[in-house]
């Protein structure tokens, strides 16, 4: 049977369709992300158990995350057990569980960074296990009207505001360091 | 006297009619035995929706409702679908967070009801067979038989009989809280959690009666902590032998065919023919005769039925695969359904003769029959499995090693069936690998895969994913043999005197239990890695189903599973195996008897006193690593509702919903002192009811933060934070930032880490908590001086 959704913009996952409000995915995303998050006054990064396991090219995922960081000036929020590799690289990062950072999101008067006003207008998702993600994606979706969401991953996340399509590493590693390049 | 419904016992003095002269004369309306005044009745017997609400409203305000929407539209009626999307309401007026708390609250109906039908079917066939004056005795060391029937229902069941009241009781709560999911009932998402707090209270009543009724019928352990050891694994069977395969959790057809066995002249299991079973059978095959054999939990359904090992399949209920019959097919094995709850579409066969049925399923005229008698389950099963083992010869639907290239050849390398996985395994890959000769990949998957079969289903080439990993795990798969300890059932009321004190003082730094489905995120030996852990800290480590079954996958670095390494006591550094599903209760009922028996609580009818007391002093927590079904939804929140909180998997957040609390809303966090009446802040003791993980580091750091209580003495809470901080400064590489809240005083502090911590604490501006030892309480009417 023909599948209907393009294979690139559809739920990675096959079953995971929430309703009529899926991601936008635009062509050019990493320089309309990178013009979302240098426009935005409160980004955060949020990261899961993945930077610390997938390479691309030889190079760490959480390198990645670092560098987006750095270019943004922007807090990045350790999931799971990620801070240790954080710390291995003498970056400030706040350790905080998935669901307690999306909690936390959800009260327009949280922020991470006690520099800027809250709340976070824009919120990046990155290495994080897909589903898990998805979930708290949909509470944003739903709960955190104050933001926009944005997953760098290469997975196509029809919960978030914004997501990269179903891609492998090759376009996946051309797509962030796109995006690390528009940060400017 | 106004008497509005029985049960009820009134005496009347004297009595003088017409006809009846009477003295002393005492009347029971509704029940032929009646209570004892064993205990003063509390607040809340036999509670109804509304009893209760108040106290699920107190806890609900500090561990508020956290909802991720795991779809956004609403489909119940015929006014939908309606799209529910960032605050739009449905047809009916229902926002998106009041759907989420309605189907939790649907999910913990249907965890509740098929507990409470499993206990009702088990229980009519019991009575039948045992008769209902059959008394419910535990053995001398357990004086306090059935914590949460006594505690909920405010009564003291003494025979097999009495058990049918409180199964009437249940179901009549899971009726009226079903009757509350219907459009345009209630409308407000902390009332629905109420619901779902009371269905998962009652679902621990259903399941302490669903094991309590089978231990003292079936001569099962009686909380035995030296209860044997045996053996789980695909490779425990002796394949040249015929087998039953049992999968489900109602254990009564595979009672039988046991007692068939022994009436036949066939010896026990393992001697003529192998009886085996799937998932919480097994378990409670096991606790019946330790020589019945566990093949795994539920993730082995699929890849055990393509083995074709089973020459008969036996399926009663709960958590079957539902194409189990079409998979038993292709292995040409016959299949029986014995409970009327899972009829898969077979013939009723129940009246026809043994002999007729099972050459009907011989002679494969029938892919299977549903037979509603267990006693003849028992004797088709095995007189099936005798007569088919010799013809199908073991047939099996896995393909060799040398075929598994030929079968992987047809990949495009599309990826359907990797994302198509819920895990995302990278199957893809590894069939591409199979297709160019090199099967190291998909065998890699063998431990990861979840035995569902989604890949399967998604394949446009149509290769068999599944099977293919199997194939290529075959050496593994037929010699996997580990060691588990048979389900022992209660918690010895000694043990409770034991450990009762060092447990609310905090030095035994907390009670673990390990429970719930095999949709693990890691290889299930993951959970015997953390059991292995926590039981070597000296914590009480407890575990029960498909959890129990996983933590004897683990093998120390001298190859012995946790089960042997440590011993099977409720005591410090210890593991159990409480038993299958329904043996559950048996941990909730342990911290229940600590209230009763340590700290010499009343328990009749007095829910919110206890549930008040354990979620101050006792500190437990549940881990559901590989939550999946709706039963694991209502076991959770009834242990929550107990006040234990609980750690799910990454995919337990599909359940829709946690109850999370924020330590920075101080307020949220202050309990009463007892004996002051005092407002004292506890700081995040526990933190969350309900906390999803999404890596095992992490649920290990969690599982140690949860345990911690307002009532630590600074000792325990010393012994407490040396296991946190130690796990946290091992995962994540520093001392946790929550310190300044966790250390009341210096002498909390860990002597390991003094020195740093001092540090860390006064760059933090710390300073030692005004009241750092309190009686804590959440309820007012505790308070024992009132202050003026």
């Amino acid at each position: 049977m023909a599948s209907i959704l393009p294979s690139r913009t559809s739920p990675y996952e096959t079953g995971n369709i929430p309703g009529p409000q899926m991601a936008l995915s635009p062509d050019k995303a990493p320089t309309i992300y990178a013009a979302l998050t240098k426009r935005a006054k409160n980004p955060l990064l949020i990261v899961g158990k993945y930077v610390l396991e997938f390479e691309l090219d030889g190079k760490l995922l959480i390198d990645y995350a670092i560098e987006i960081a750095r270019k943004r000036d922007m807090p990045i929020v350790a999931t799971a057990h990620t801070l240790k590799g954080f710390l291995e690289r003498n970056f400030p990062a706040v350790s905080m569980g998935l669901v307690d950072i999306v909690n936390r999101l959800q009260d327009p008067n949280f922020t991470v960074d006690p520099r800027k006003p809250p709340p976070h207008d824009l919120v990046l998702f990155l290495g994080i296990t897909y589903q898990f993600a998805s979930q708290g994606l949909s509470t944003l979706k739903h709960f955190a009207p104050h933001l926009k969401t944005i997953t760098l991953c290469k997975w196509y996340h029809p919960n978030a505001d914004w997501s990269f399509p179903n891609v492998k590493n090759e376009e996946w590693k051309q797509l962030l360091e796109a995006f690390i390049k528009a940060l400017g | 006297m106004e008497i509005r419904k029985g049960p009820a016992r009134f005496s009347l003095k004297e009595l003088r009619t017409n006809m009846i002269q009477a003295k002393d004369l005492e009347v029971t309306i509704g029940r032929l035995a009646m209570e004892e005044e064993w205990e003063p009745q509390g607040p809340t017997p036999f509670p109804g929706i509304k009893d209760l609400r108040a106290w699920d409203f107190k806890f609900l305000s500090r561990y508020k409702p956290f909802y991720a929407p795991f779809c956004d539209l609403c489909c119940l009626c015929t006014y939908g679908k309606c799209d529910l999307t960032a605050g739009r309401r449905g047809a009916c007026g229902i926002d998106i967070k009041t759907q989420q708390a309605r189907i939790v609250l649907l999910a913990c109906c249907i965890g509740a009801a098929t507990h409470t039908a499993h206990a009702r079917h088990l229980l009519e066939h019991l009575l039948l067979k045992y008769g209902e004056d059959y008394p419910i005795n535990l053995g001398p060391e357990i004086e306090c038989e059935m914590p949460h029937v006594r505690l909920v229902c405010g009564i003291k069941p003494k025979t097999l009989g009495d058990l049918t009241y409180i199964l009437d009781y249940c179901e009549e709560q899971i009726v009226q809280c079903l009757a509350a999911v219907h459009t345009g009932q209630e409308g407000n998402y902390l009332d629905f959690e109420s619901k779902a707090l009371h269905m998962g209270m009652i679902d621990h009543v259903a399941m302490e009666v669903a094991d309590v009724e089978q231990i003292i019928t079936y001569g099962y352990p009686k909380g035995d902590p030296n209860a044997p050891l045996t053996e789980i694994g695909c490779g425990c069977v002796d394949v040249t032998k015929p087998l039953t395969l049992s999968i489900g959790h109602n254990v009564a057809p595979s009672i039988e065919i046991i007692d068939y066995l022994r009436k036949a002249g066939l010896g026990e299991p393992g001697q003529a023919i192998e009886v085996a079973g799937l998932c919480c059978t097994a378990h409670d095959m096991t606790r019946y005769t330790n020589q019945a054999k566990i093949i795994g939990p539920m993730s082995y359904e699929l890849r055990f039925i393509r083995s074709g090992i089973a020459d008969v399949i036996v399926l009663d209920e709960q958590c079957i695969r539902t194409d189990a019959v079409e998979e038993a097919w292709r292995v040409k094995t016959p299949v029986i359904a014995a409970n009327e709850r899972a009829c898969y579409g077979l013939p009723d066969l129940t009246e026809l003769p043994v002999e007729a049925i099972v050459n009907k399923l011989v002679r494969r005229e029938i892919k299977g029959a549903a037979i509603f008698d267990p006693e003849k389950v028992g004797a088709v099963a095995v007189l099936t499995a005798l007569r088919m083992q010799p013809l199908r010869k073991k047939y099996k639907a896995i393909p060799d090693i040398d075929q598994i290239k030929q079968a992987a050849s047809p990949c495009t390398f599309c990826s359907k069936c990797r994302r198509n996985c819920p895990w995302d395994l990278p199957t893809d890959e590894a069939v591409n690998a199979a297709k160019h000769g090199n099967i190291e990949p998909l065998a890699q998957l063998y431990d990861r895969c979840i035995g569902c079969g989604r890949c399967e289903e998604a394949c446009p080439q149509h290769i068999p994913v599944h099977s293919l990993i199997v194939a290529a795990g075959e050496r593994k798969f037929k010699t996997e043999k580990f060691k588990v300890r048979v389900g022992r059932g209660p918690i010895l009321d000694t043990e409770i005197r034991e450990v009762g004190a060092p447990i609310v003082l905090g030095e035994i730094p907390g009670v673990v239990a390990y429970v719930g489905c095999a949709n693990w995120p890691t290889p299930m030996s993951d959970v015997g890695r953390m059991a292995y852990e926590f039981a070597r800290r000296g914590y009480i480590v407890t575990s029960t189903g498909c959890s129990a079954m996983a933590i004897a996958f683990y093998k120390d670095e001298e190859g012995r599973s946790p089960y042997e390494v440590f011993g099977g006591g409720f005591l410090r550094g210890e593991l159990s195996n409480e038993g299958s599903c329904v043996a559950n209760p048996h941990i909730s009922d342990a911290c229940i008897k600590i209230a009763y028996i340590y700290a010499r609580r009343n328990l009749r009818g007095n829910y919110e006193e206890i549930a008040d007391y354990i979620l101050n002093r006792v500190g437990a927590c549940g881990v559901a690593w590989g939550a999946m079904s709706q039963k694991a939804a209502s076991i959770a929140t009834g242990f929550n509702r107990i006040g234990v909180p609980v750690i799910v998997g990454p995919q337990g957040l599909k359940y829709r919903r946690l109850y999370l609390g924020r330590v920075e809303d101080e307020e949220s966090f202050k309990v009463y002192d007892a004996r002051t009446g005092e407002r004292v802040f506890v700081g995040p003791a526990p933190e969350h009811l309900v906390y999803v993980a999404e890596t095992v580091e992490e649920c290990m750091v969690w599982t140690a933060k949860l345990c911690i209580r307002p009532s630590d003495t600074t000792k325990g809470r010393m012994i407490k934070l040396t296991n946190y901080v130690d796990l946290y400064k091992k995962f994540y590489g520093k001392l946790p930032e929550d310190l300044p809240m966790l250390v009341r005083t210096e002498a909390d502090i860990p002597v390991t880490f003094k020195d740093e911590i001092m540090e860390f604490l006064k760059a933090k501006g710390w300073q030692p908590h005004p009241m750092p030892s309190i009686d804590p309480t959440m309820l007012e009417r505790l308070i024992r001086v009132k202050r003026v």
